[in-house]
């Protein structure tokens, strides 16, 4: 029996996504002046041990710490008879130590109890692994298992995952003390050990992630008994598949299924688990032939960082003979050329035999080296960086990862953007109607035959060629624009025997018109107790229709709505005998009314 | 002997800890009430609906009147009982409308239970359900097991003697969520779409924290009878009913204590050969539809009392009343020093 | 040994409010439409020590790659070499070999477990898998003789799995703006996703009820209707194609969930067996995950002459009944029996038949774009004795023949 002692330091904090988003958290360091972490630091003990937690608040919230599922009493706080904390807590710049005994095996979370509505999504949360006491002794029965003897929980190699959700507006507005509604509280990233994908499959400690020291991805040789022990820290459930896979779920909330002699084993398999908030799982499977097996949400929206595929709560068992040993040799022989119809392609040397992908950093003119790419195949030995700017000069390198860590950087390559067809300049766009914008750029050559023209909608859609105009214009209308958008474009010279770099990118947005007025409106059934009208539309731009009604002299009435697919109306609502008057118009969200249709008179049958 | 149960259907008016009121639909109690005094119950639909407590093998007739509603006097919308999971149930008693009768404004329909097995079940309304089970017509419906006997404790039994199941005291554990824009649509004659559905209240036994640990007889919780408050004496076993009618999955987490799950749907979880399959859980996770009963043991802990353990939903993002925390699905567990507390005489009696 | 071919293309469903819903799917016809949910696979396992292994050809008509996993079968392969993520310029695309368009690939796997299983795209997943390009796999026992008693299983013999009559719902969302955006080939951010109608084999309510291969849902050949006599077992096989759990609650009785993920919930030992089924009335349906259940309905013995209902049956024009217009009922509380229904009323009852529902608790799901009665929700029909055709819910033994 030992006595675990760690320290935590609340604390403010930033987290990076894959797509180069950072954000703010709160979340626990280990060490005083250390970076917090997200999630907090794992706290290993085995059973029987006293575990003493001193929190130490940096934050200016009160903030405690809860044990769920441990054997642990806690002191509420209240303020009006009203939770404040559901523990004893630290005030800001206070020190609060816990003391409790871990009395069963399992992983289980540790977070923070104080305001739990806000502090566990901004990161106050983390794992406590307690193994069986003799799991490290390879004469005890109890040796590499979870939960002990007779427990079906052996296991060669074991990883904790813990899936969570950060919605981004959430942490900026709560670390900056603006109000935020929980009631619009929306993940727009999905997590495993505190990072979204392709960031998990990164090693432990590396250095562009020093908030979020843990990786996820597993290793192991074939024929090897995986613990994949998952514990759901979010706010939502998810649906966790192992795909090409079939485990044993062994323990669910850290309760072994199969609880030792004399009682039932009801461990059962399962490809998919359905986690809830808070709940654990403890799978275990014998590993496979060589490859990749992906370990992911099978709420495949959650496979996104930002609304983008690939990302989110996805990663990696990679099944190989041997884990590598070191890291990989790092790539050589860096160049980089400019090619302009597509960029910058560069080209280097894979040295290495272990690696698991690499990393291109760019950096531009004297700017810091930023990672322009994060690619997760190994053996690749070239990039394209469609990305780039005339003109500019960018500098490269690469440098190759496995779960040992990073490789040296590769020597460093330069480029400048520049050719003997110059490249347009000054791109200007200017939307001159809500289906017209008008282009106009500086030509920068005198041996331009033609300028091509590419279009996007999205900053992260590919650009399309619209139109080719002689090499004597500079200036382009395009008029295959829709209301309400926003465009991008970019502009290329060419001769016959090049192509210039691109001109700069321009953006605008189209203004919004009303939606055309319906035609055509007609009606197509006339009873004593049902007018049905039908009536024609030619544009896209709309939400509803409504439908007006009058009879005699009075004003028209609107009678109803219907959504933008209907073209039909049912009117029930009319008696017999009766004449009526009809009109329709269009509504749409962004451009507001239409005018009218055409008016048309129903005299209902007695 | 057929015991007699009247319940009533009619509308009413609830209130959260903001302040607000919304509009429901509900249910009422009037059994034995005369009937040139229902018109009295019109209006007093109470949240969470009034428990229908059966005995296994007894038999019942629930009779459900349909009082209107007053608000909503355009409203010819029929109601019926559904008893949610009635094992072997014939379609006539079932409560479904387009499957049997409904109960229209001023009509009456005599309901016939004979419940052969015990557990935690629900009814509801099932006309529109999607409307009627979101404004409010839902409650708990608990079966005794046919040897219950309250003052024997090897009798005070969730399943019936024998089965593991003796417990001290039982509380509900009644979720559902109140979407309050859908509330005032259709107290203002709208329509609401149905798939923009986005609660703002979630509830334990039709309370938002902190109105789930009042004590009950205050004005303005007057058609919300039920706290969630929980109590026990140290070492007693406390049996807890969840049951969701809500349209999302919660996940209740107990600080303190280890919840035993031994039924399931009101049925003990067994194997086809009689395997008990009750299991150890710190998380009921439950979905719509949804009952466990779960029985913990109130943690000693001497030189502490009264112990306070916090209860909630580990969907942490809801627990606030309209978007203000702490509120939502939160209650409190009080633990008292042995012998403090007298015996529970009612269910949720705290 | 089975061999299917699938073709991934594109087509329209309807929906009972009226919409027509641009798809991608799945067919096992050149030539033909997009099916939703893809044709269901049907597979006997061989005696051992045969192994059987099923191959599927996957010829991609879509403008994107496409790919298939098979959550649950064993050492699924393509092209002989076990599969692997895919990649492109170093970015993850596909969990599993993809098909690019206009090609055919050739995956391999061996069925080694009975059950209910998904297919399901491994390529795009947010995008293809939402948009239709999923269906389910059924693989029975070896042991497998439906006109034996004892060896009609969803496990084999011995494992407490008998049934008479089997009905597989699988089920889905749609959001049709997503559709509608694949369909117009503009980009589609999946913060936005939700919901508007709810899938039942391809089928939003009440087209749910209708017969399979019904002319006017040519995409959509299979209804979900679940129809038994008293006293029969029904094996109800739910398949959650989705990316959300829906908590499925039918009426009548409780369910015995006996397997789960093509994994029959049973641990068997030389000596021994524990048995893990165990009863639920709402069984919660998890994104990407199977659940099969026994149900059987006895009743409770009421019967017009011997053993009346103990209550009095109120004068039916004072009720509301079929306020739709129409109701299943037959207007008698008992099981056999025709009543009298207020003139003008339209019944869909056939001989006295109990409909009881089966349907999402999360209730917005029994909608069509908000309008209930819709999207997740279907009937369960005891029939009386004796009047219930043999042919309802009888799946074949195999369905690609060998």
């Amino acid at each position: 029996m030992a006595v675990i002692t760690k320290d935590l330091w609340a604390k403010k904090g930033i987290i990076a996504f894959p797509d180069g988003v950072e954000v703010p958290f709160w979340g626990f360091a280990a060490a005083a002046g250390g970076n917090p972490q997200l999630p907090g630091p794992v706290i290993i003990a085995r059973v029987g041990d006293v575990i003493k937690i001193t929190l130490r608040n940096e934050l200016s919230d009160f903030v405690s710490l809860i044990f769920p599922g441990q054997d642990y009493i806690p002191t509420p706080v209240k303020e009006n008879g009203v939770f404040t904390s559901y523990n004893t807590h630290a005030s800001p710049g206070g020190v609060v130590t816990y003391t409790f005994t871990a009395t069963r095996p399992g992983v289980f979370l540790y977070e923070s109890g104080a305001s739990p509505e806000r502090q566990v999504p901004m990161g106050l949360y983390g794992a406590m692994v307690i193994y069986p006491p003799g799991v490290d002794h390879p004469s005890d029965p109890d040796y590499h298992t979870a939960y002990g003897n007779n427990t079906a929980s052996l296991y060669d190699v074991d990883k904790v995952l813990i899936l969570s959700e950060v919605d981004s507006g959430f942490n900026l507005a709560v670390d900056s003390g603006s109000s935020f509604n929980m009631l619009d509280f929306e993940p727009d990233y999905w997590l495993i050990n505190g990072r979204s994908y392709p960031f998990t499959v990164l090693p432990d400690d590396v250095d562009i992630l020093v908030s979020q020291p843990l990786g996820s991805k597993v290793n192991a040789a074939p024929g090897k008994r995986i613990l994949i022990r998952c514990l759901n820290a979010g706010s939502q459930n998810h649906s966790f598949r192992l795909e090409g896979i079939t485990a044993r779920v062994v323990a669910v909330d850290s309760w072994p299924l199969a609880a030792g002699t004399g009682s039932i084993d009801a461990t059962y398999l399962k490809n998919t688990i359905t986690i809830a908030s808070g709940e654990s799982y403890d799978l275990l499977f014998i590993s496979g032939p060589e490859g990749q097996y992906y370990l992911h949400d099978r709420d495949h929206h959650h496979l996104c960082n930002a609304g983008q595929y690939p990302g989110g709560m996805a990663t990696r068992l990679d099944v190989m003979q041997a884990d590598p040993v070191d890291v990989p040799v790092s790539p050589s022989q860096l160049a980089c050329s400019v090619i302009c119809r597509n960029g910058i392609r560069l080209n280097w040397r894979d040295r290495a035999i272990n690696e698991e992908g690499c990393v291109v950093e760019r950096k531009t003119g004297v700017e810091d080296f930023e990672i322009l790419a994060f690619l997760t195949a190994p053996g690749l030995t070239e990039y394209t960086d469609r990305n780039v700017l005339p003109n500019t000069s960018y500098t490269y390198r690469v440098r190759a990862y496995n779960s040992k860590g990073f490789s040296g950087y590769s020597n460093r390559c330069s480029v400048t953007t520049h050719d003997l067809i110059a490249g347009p300049a000054n791109l200007a766009c200017i939307a001159v109607t809500a289906n017209q914008i008008d282009l106009a750029w500086t030509n920068n050559a005198y041996n331009a035959n033609g300028y091509i023209i590419e279009r996007r909608t999205a900053e992260t859609e590919r650009y399309l060629v619209i139109a080719e105009v002689d090499g004597d214009m500079t200036a382009y209308s395009d008029d295959t624009v829709e209301a309400n958008t926003r465009y991008y474009y970019r502009v290329q010279a060419y001769n016959s025997t090049e192509s210039s770099c691109y001109s700069n990118e321009c953006g605008v947005t189209t203004p919004a018109i009303p939606p055309g007025a319906p035609e055509h409106l007609q009606s197509v059934y006339i009873s004593s107790d049902l007018v049905i009208l039908k009536w024609d539309f030619n544009y896209t731009n709309k939400d509803e229709f409504i439908i007006e009604r009058k009879s005699g002299a009075a004003e028209y009435n609107e009678i109803g709505s219907v959504d933008k697919y209907n073209f039909y109306y049912f009117d029930f609502q009319v008696a017999g005998n009766t004449i009526y008057y009809y009109r329709v118009r269009a509504y749409s969200k962004t451009g507001g009314y239409s005018g009218y249709s055409n008016e048309i008179m129903v005299n209902t049958p007695a | 002997m057929i015991t007699r149960i009247r319940r009533s259907a009619t509308d009413g008016w609830v209130n959260t800890p903001d302040g607000r009121t919304h509009y429901i639909f509900g249910f009422g109690d009037i059994s034995g009430v005369p009937e040139n005094e229902l018109v009295n119950y019109r209006a007093r639909a109470e949240l969470m609906a009034p428990p229908l407590l059966l005995k296994a093998g007894n038999e019942y007739i629930v009779t459900l009147t349909s009082l209107g509603t007053p608000t909503r006097p355009d409203l010819d919308d029929p109601h019926t009982i559904h008893y949610h999971g009635f094992p072997n149930q014939i379609a006539f008693y079932d409560g479904v409308p387009e499957a049997s009768v409904a109960v229209p404004v001023g009509r009456d329909l005599e309901y016939y239970y004979k419940p052969l097995d015990p557990g935690t079940y629900m009814y509801h309304c099932h006309h529109e359900p999607v409307e009627h089970i979101q404004m409010g017509m839902v409650g708990p419906l608990v079966v005794y097991p046919h040897d219950y006997d309250s003052s024997d404790p090897a009798y005070k039994t969730a399943y019936g003697y024998g089965t593991g199941t003796e417990y001290h005291r039982e509380y509900y554990v009644f979720l559902n969520e109140l979407d309050c824009s859908i509330h005032n649509l259709v107290a203002t004659v709208q329509e609401p779409d149905w798939t923009e559905y986005r609660p703002t209240y979630w509830l334990i036994n039709g309370r938002a924290y902190p109105d789930t640990i009042d004590t009950p007889g205050g004005s303005r919780l007057q058609s919300q009878p039920w706290p969630a408050l929980i109590k026990a004496n140290a070492g007693e076993r406390v049996l807890l009913r969840f049951v969701n009618l809500g349209f999302q999955q919660h996940a209740m987490e107990l600080l303190g204590a280890v919840l035993k799950v031994v039924g399931i749907d009101g049925m003990r979880p067994l194997g086809q050969n009689g395997e008990d399959l009750s299991y150890n859980k710190n998380i009921i996770y439950i979905a719509p539809g949804q009952s466990y009963d779960a029985i913990f043991t109130a943690p000693e802990a001497p030189d502490m009392y009264p112990l306070t353990l916090p209860f909630y939903n580990r969907n942490l993002i809801k627990n606030n009343s309209g978007g203000v925390e702490p509120g939502g699905m939160v209650t409190e567990v009080q633990i008292y020093a042995p012998g403090s507390l007298p015996h529970q005489t009612e269910p949720n009696q705290a | 040994m089975p061999t299917i071919d699938l073709w991934a293309v594109d087509g329209y469903i309807s929906t009972p409010d009226g919409k027509s819903i641009y798809i991608w799917g799945f067919t096992d016809k050149a030539g033909g439409s997009a099916q939703l949910p893809g044709p269901t696979i049907i597979i006997k396992r061989q005696d051992p020590p045969a192994r059987t292994m099923v191959t599927v050809n996957l010829t991609n008509s879509l403008p994107e790659p496409v790919s298939i996993l098979f959550p649950g079968q064993s050492e699924v392969r393509v092209n002989g070499n076990p599969v692997q993520p895919q990649y492109q310029n170093g970015s993850l695309i596909s969990l599993t070999n993809h098909c690019l368009p206009g090609e055919t690939i050739t995956y391999t796997f061996y069925a080694e477990n009975s059950g209910t299983f998904l297919y399901e795209s491994g390529t795009n997943p947010h995008k293809q898998v939402p948009m239709g390009l999923y269906g389910a796999i059924i693989v029975r026992p070896q042991d497998y003789m439906p006109d034996h008693t004892g060896y009609k299983t969803a496990y084999g013999t011995g494992t407490g799995t008998e049934f008479d009559r089997e009905y597989l719902l699988v089920v889905g969302e749609i959001d049709p703006d997503l559709h509608q955006a694949v369909e117009l080939g503009k980009p589609y951010d999946t913060r936005v996703y939700k919901p508007r109608y709810w899938t039942m084999n391809g089928r939003c309510a009440n087209d749910t009820m209708l017969p399979d291969n019904v002319d006017h849902l040519p995409n959509q050949p299979h209804g979900a209707m679940i129809m038994l006599e008293p006293g029969e077992k029904v094996l109800i096989r739910y398949a959650g194609a989705g990316v959300e759990n829906h908590p499925l609650h039918p009426h009548g009785n409780h369910t015995r969930l006996v397997g789960m993920d093509g994994r029959l919930l049973q641990n068997r030992t030389l000596s021994n067996t524990t048995d893990l089924s165990y009863k639920r009335f709402t069984v919660l349906t998890g994104a990407g995950q199977t659940y099969d259940q026994i149900y059987t309905w006895t009743g409770l013995g009421f019967e017009p002459v011997t053993n009346q209902i103990p209550t009095v049956i109120p004068n039916l024009r004072n009720m509301a009944i079929g306020h739709t217009g129409m109701t299943m009922w037959s207007g008698s509380p008992y099981l056999g029996v025709k009543g009298e229904l207020p003139s003008g009323m339209v019944s869909y009852n056939e001989v006295g038949e109990y409909h009881f529902m089966l349907h999402s608790h999360a209730e917005p799901e029994i909608t069509n774009w908000g309008a209930f009665p819709g999207g997740l929700m279907t009937m369960i029909a005891v029939y009386p004795n004796g009047t219930l055709e043999r042919h309802h819910g009888m799946l074949p033994v195999e369905s690609h023949g060998l």
